[in-house]
């Protein structure tokens, strides 16, 4: 047990404009498991993909078992033993447990010719598997009718039959209670017995105890640090996830607040958020931090109108609403900006005038006509103001580079002349000059008297442009930091639920 | 870490199969009553025989429907597959040779619209429409637009005969719809057309050639319409490029109506086959009853959507029924 | 992820490619005219050129209704069931004499299926073309029960002034048609309406979060489908002098050939209405040549067919390098 059965050397991969993995080094040994941490966006999706042979990387080496292999497609990663299992199970639901471990691979009945499936032969292997990783389930039952944990366990053992030497667990615990999380426990240290090598994601800091052997953590790309379990504290792991210089400079200036301009009590959607209350005052710019699902975007979109909750209320300006759509959100003098603006935030087909003008079109020609030359002066003063470099404001929008096509969003928005901004991830993958201008225009508009709220998964993002902080949980607001209190450390262990 | 978890889909007792035959047995009394001579031994030989030319074209569009598409072009292939059979016969060619070609013809169609809709990628239902018009066209062509009549009538014993009593057209479609399920249900190939229809990343994953596959199966369901238009045509005993129009309607609805989800991945042909049985008894008992054949197309139309309208309805009953409390266990150590 | 700002030279390509589109077919149009004039007899006569003019205008008309259900991003293919529905009803009564009645009678008709197709498909989130798909047979069910197979003649003359008539030396349809196409071609362009089509055919997401209303965006689009459906009816009915159930039969296809050799795309938020009075230019001159080579008129839907698969594949292939 002294190689490892993997090894990752010096492996980069880059995407358009961005670095995901600079010069990682990582192994493996048989029978270990080896836990991956890092904040969102420090790579290790990116890490995963590459393992599962679903990106190409761009440089560097990975070895099993002492071979260099390529780890071109996803079938080359699981004929050399690589299994990964996702959150979003990739089961076929109609089918059985049996059929499922052996989608592709049936084993076939010589009785009628190899035409058939042998289904006694395939049941009674599944059987075998299914009690090795404890499921107590006939073979025949049909997947759609398992529960999570359940259909985790037919995924192992679907791995196990393919005979996988490393398997990688991508947040396998998010979803589960502590009984099934205990019986996924037993179940890899089970596979561990076997010599499995395991990689295992998770935010959940206590588990890492419980299970890991060692823990990588990476950061924003860059490999901080490998180390044993036993050889650290979680509090360490914090920091070490967190600590980056805040080097960046925010221009942001800071000033009194005024009146509460939006204001949510007690909204709840089941499933999703418990129980949130907040406040965000005018001129203010207020910071929602949280682990990705914790339900930040779903607050947004209860604010919004898109998906309204089902208990609670909402104040603007002290005035309960009832905001049932966007369209009637838009009117109370809300803008949503979202996260993801290629697909909600922009037409990528229409032109970037036309684009701007879109939200604010009834307002600006409410007899339904169009006046171009109207039209044309108010895209050009804003594009002008939010200093949009485009060839041409007739040109279609999704020929523009991420920064500006962020800020034809912003523009949009502006366009309508609101008075609470949601950002949701403004910034996400921009380069830092046009971080830079959206910061200043996020401070012009509280300068005004605007207020935003601001989703966003950049620790430096939120403590260095926000008043105040919202940290989420797993759908509550799990904690509230004033700019001066705040910290990394503090409001990463809030968003991991300590 | 999606909160709201992917929730399994809980397995509702194949509603709308038991849903159907409920209907069916429904539509069955209802009839008894209303018309006379629908429950009668001759009326129910007819239900055979001319739902079994349904029964044909419907398994093939089931297969279609697993995967997640739809043909439209089955009407318009029937049509040409007894034109060009028919044409083929006048001119001296032994019917088993005329049949073979006309399938061979419909095959290549339906190879063609497999490949329009999975190597270019174009939607299935405009593929098909597509084929639609130019298999129409086609066949029209073919008969000059007129109805073609005088030809040897050699398979007529298709429709017509009878083996121990048994209507033939029954004996074919229960042996082909036994191959068929056999088929779906017991081999890989079929289990794999399942993992295509409900989720294809991980058919493709598990190395399941889905392009071919996908391919294979438009080809088959043409190849099907095809062979129901063989039977369409020892049925009339004329062949016309229109009449079968419309099949591709009442196909869908059979299918859709047996219980096999459009989505893709849900039902089979034993489902479509309750479904055939539902389509035809209820348009048979409309003939009798005297109700106008052109209103029993409104009421097909009308049950379609309905039936769409009520799947719908019972995906959001389940959506909702589905949702997952919070995960109560905090973050403790 | 950031994407670096597209370089200027690729812009311009861009840009160029998009023109040289619009270029390619009006060049292809230029040689089918050319083609029919020196290959096909009597094309260039002015009898024919008159007919030609008249069927590319009607083509067009059919066209619009179809372009505004593609805009969005659906299909209305209850296009000739609704016009033949429609136009049977107002038949009646016109001839019996009360052409306006009989008229609003037909476009009210065609105006509420239209109403019914978008309502159910935005209501109940229905596939645009299963809803259309079964009004297609509802609606053509509906006009042979109502005419019993029977056709209604002899209507009243002022009333087929509307088929037959000219305004000058221009035959009545074309008018109405051009009338009609720049009505939609100016609400598309000017219009908050014509925006808002646009976005939910571009986007539909981005579109709701954009506040605007899908399903009434839906609605009003499959409403004037409907309407111009009803319209078309009634020109042929008074074209033909005769209203039965059969009509419109090959509607559905060649108003979708129309619309897809005219630029507007399936996938909607593309096209505009100068690309569709190009499309119907070519499909009425291929119809035409048809007609004149002797071929079987049933030919035209062959061709349709072909035409509709070999521009959509062209313009996908031609999508994908972009």
């Amino acid at each position: 047990m002294n190689e490892p059965i993997l090894k990752i050397e010096k492996v980069t991969k880059s995407f358009p404009g961005v670095v995901a993995l600079n010069g990682i080094d990582f192994d493996l040994f048989p029978g270990e498991v080896h836990v991956l941490i890092g904040e969102n966006g420090a790579g290790k999706s990116t890490l995963i993909k590459l393992l599962s042979g679903v990106y190409p990387k761009n440089s560097g080496r990975f070895l099993i078992d002492g071979k260099e292999v390529a780890l071109h497609s996803v079938h080359e990663a699981q004929s050399l033993g690589i299994t990964t299992i996702y959150q979003e199970m990739n089961l076929i639901p109609n089918l059985t447990i049996a059929q499922n471990i052996f989608l592709g691979r049936e084993p076939k009945d010589p009785k009628f010719l190899k035409l058939a499936v042998d289904r006694k032969a395939m049941e009674k292997k599944s059987g075998e598997i299914l009690a090795t990783v404890g499921l107590d389930i006939s073979p025949t039952t049909p997947v759609s009718m398992l529960s999570i944990p359940q259909q985790q366990m037919v995924e192992i053992a679907k791995a196990l039959s393919l005979n996988a030497r490393i398997v990688i667990f991508d947040e396998p615990t998010a979803t589960l209670e502590d009984k099934e999380t205990q019986a996924l426990f037993r179940i890899i240290r089970m596979l561990q017995g076997q010599g499995i090598g395991i990689i295992y994601i998770s935010h959940r800091l206590e588990e890492i105890k419980q299970i890991g052997n060692r823990v990588t953590v990476l950061r924003d790309g860059q490999l901080i640090g490998t180390v044993g379990v036993n050889d650290t504290s979680i509090e360490e792991l914090i920091r070490m996830m967190v600590g980056r210089e805040l080097g960046e400079q925010f221009p942001r200036n800071y000033h009194e607040v005024g009146e509460v301009a939006l204001e949510l009590e007690g909204i709840t959607q089941p499933g999703v958020l418990q129980d949130i209350s907040l406040k965000v005052h005018r001129g203010e710019i207020v910071g929602m931090a949280g682990l990705v699902g914790s339900g930040r975007t779903e607050t947004a979109q209860a604010i919004f109108g898109v998906q309204p909750p089902r208990t609670g209320r909402i104040k603007i300006f002290g005035k309960e609403e009832k905001i049932s759509s966007p369209i009637k959100a838009s009117e109370f003098g809300l803008a949503f900006v979202t996260e993801d603006r290629k697909e909600l935030g922009l037409f990528q087909k229409l032109p970037v005038k036309e684009n701007i003008i879109h939200a604010a079109m009834r307002n600006l020609f409410p007899k339904g006509i169009i006046n171009l030359r109207k039209e044309q002066r108010v895209a050009q003063d804003y594009a002008r103001k939010l200093q949009i470099k485009t060839h041409g404001l007739n040109r279609a929008v999704k020929f523009l580079s991420g920064g500006n096509q962020q800020k034809v969003v912003m523009a949009k928005w502006m366009a309508t002349e609101p008075q609470i901004f949601i950002l949701d991830e403004p910034t996400r993958g921009i380069d830092v000059g046009a971080k830079k201008e959206i910061y200043k225009l996020m401070d012009s508009l509280v300068a005004q008297g605007c207020s935003i709220l601001m989703i966003s998964s950049e620790l430096p993002e939120i403590l260095g442009m926000s008043d105040r902080i919202y940290v989420m949980h797993e759908g509550r607001i799990a904690a509230e930091y004033s700019r001066q209190d705040a910290t990394q450390e503090k409001i990463l262990q809030s968003a991991m639920g300590r | 870490m999606a909160l709201a978890a992917t929730k399994p889909k809980r397995n509702l007792p194949l509603f709308q199969t038991s849903g159907s035959i409920i209907m069916l047995l429904a539509v069955i009394a209802f009839f008894a009553v209303v018309a006379p001579g629908f429950f009668s031994l001759s009326n129910t030989t007819n239900i055979i025989r001319q739902g079994s030319i349904l029964a044909l074209a419907a398994f093939g569009q089931t297969f279609v429907i697993l995967i997640g598409g739809t043909d439209l072009s089955i009407g318009a292939i029937m049509g040409l597959s007894t034109s060009v059979t028919a044409m083929l016969m006048l001119k001296g060619v032994d019917p088993v040779f005329a049949v073979l070609i006309a399938l061979m013809i419909a095959a290549f169609c339906g190879m063609l619209n497999g490949i329009v809709v999975n190597v270019i990628g174009l939607d299935s239902f405009v593929a098909t429409f597509g084929m639609w018009s130019m298999a129409l066209g086609i066949a029209l062509v073919v008969t000059e637009e007129r109805t073609l009549y005088g030809f040897p009538g050699v398979l007529r014993v298709l429709h017509d005969g009878t083996v121990l009593g048994i209507p033939n057209p029954l004996i074919l479609v229960l042996v082909i719809c036994g191959i068929l399920h056999f088929f779906l249900k017991r081999t890989a190939t079929g289990t794999s057309i399942y993992a295509i229809g409900s989720n294809l990343e991980a058919a493709r994953l598990s190395g399941i050639p889905v392009v071919l596959r996908k391919t294979l199966i438009y080809t088959f369901s043409s190849f099907m319409a095809g062979l129901a238009g063989i039977l369409f045509l020892a049925r009339s005993n004329s062949a016309s490029a229109i009449d079968p129009i419309g099949y591709e309607f009442d196909s869908i609805c059979a299918v859709v109506l047996g219980g096999t989800a459009m989505s893709g991945g849900r039902g089979g042909v034993k489902e479509t086959l309750i479904g055939v049985t539902l389509i035809a008894t209820l348009r048979n008992g409309m003939n009798v009853a005297g109700v106008n054949t052109y209103l029993q197309l409104v009421l097909l139309g009308v049950i379609l959507i309905l039936a769409f309208v009520g799947e719908k309805k019972k995906q959001s009953l389940y959506k909702r029924a589905s949702s997952r409390p919070v995960t109560a266990s905090g973050g403790t150590l | 992820m950031t994407t670096e700002m597209i370089p200027a030279r690729k812009l311009e390509a861009e840009g160029g490619r998009r023109g040289w589109a619009t270029m390619y077919r009006f060049i292809t149009l230029l040689l089918f005219v050319a083609l029919a004039v020196v290959f096909v007899p009597r094309f260039a006569s002015q009898a024919n050129l008159l007919n030609l003019t008249r069927n590319i205008f009607l083509l067009c008309l059919m066209g619009c209704g179809m372009a505004l259900s593609m805009l969005i991003g659906g299909l209305d293919l209850s296009l000739g069931s609704v016009g033949a529905l429609s136009s049977v009803l107002g038949a009646t009564l016109i001839a019996g004499g009360h052409i306006s009645l009989g008229v609003a009678v037909a476009i009210a008709v065609g105006a509420a299926i239209g109403f019914l197709n978008g309502f159910m498909i935005s209501r109940f989130k229905l596939p645009d073309f299963i809803m259309t798909f079964s009004m297609m047979y509802i609606a053509r069910g509906l006009a042979l029960t109502y005419t019993q197979g029977q056709a209604t003649y002899n209507l009243p003359r002022p009333f087929l002034w509307i088929g037959k008539g000219f305004v000058g030396p221009i035959p009545v349809p074309v008018i109405i048609s051009l009338i009609v196409l720049l009505i939609l071609f100016l609400a598309l362009k000017y219009t908050t309406f014509g925006r808002g089509l646009y976005a939910v055919g571009a986007n539909k997401k981005a579109a709701l979060y954009s506040g605007i209303s899908v399903p009434r965006k839906q609605i009003q689009a499959y409403t004037i489908s409907g309407l111009l459906a009803a319209v078309v009816g009634l020109i042929y009915v008074a074209r033909l002098n005769s209203a039965n159930a059969d009509l419109g039969q090959s509607w559905t296809m060649d108003a979708i050939a129309v619309c897809v050799i005219g630029g507007i795309s399936f996938a909607g938020g593309e096209g505009n209405f100068l690309g569709l009075l190009m499309g119907g230019t070519v499909i009425g001159i291929i119809d035409n040549c048809i007609n004149l080579l002797g071929v079987p008129s049933r030919f035209q839907d062959f061709f349709m067919g072909l035409v509709v698969v070999l521009t959509v594949t062209a313009d996908h292939y031609a999508k994908k390098r972009q």
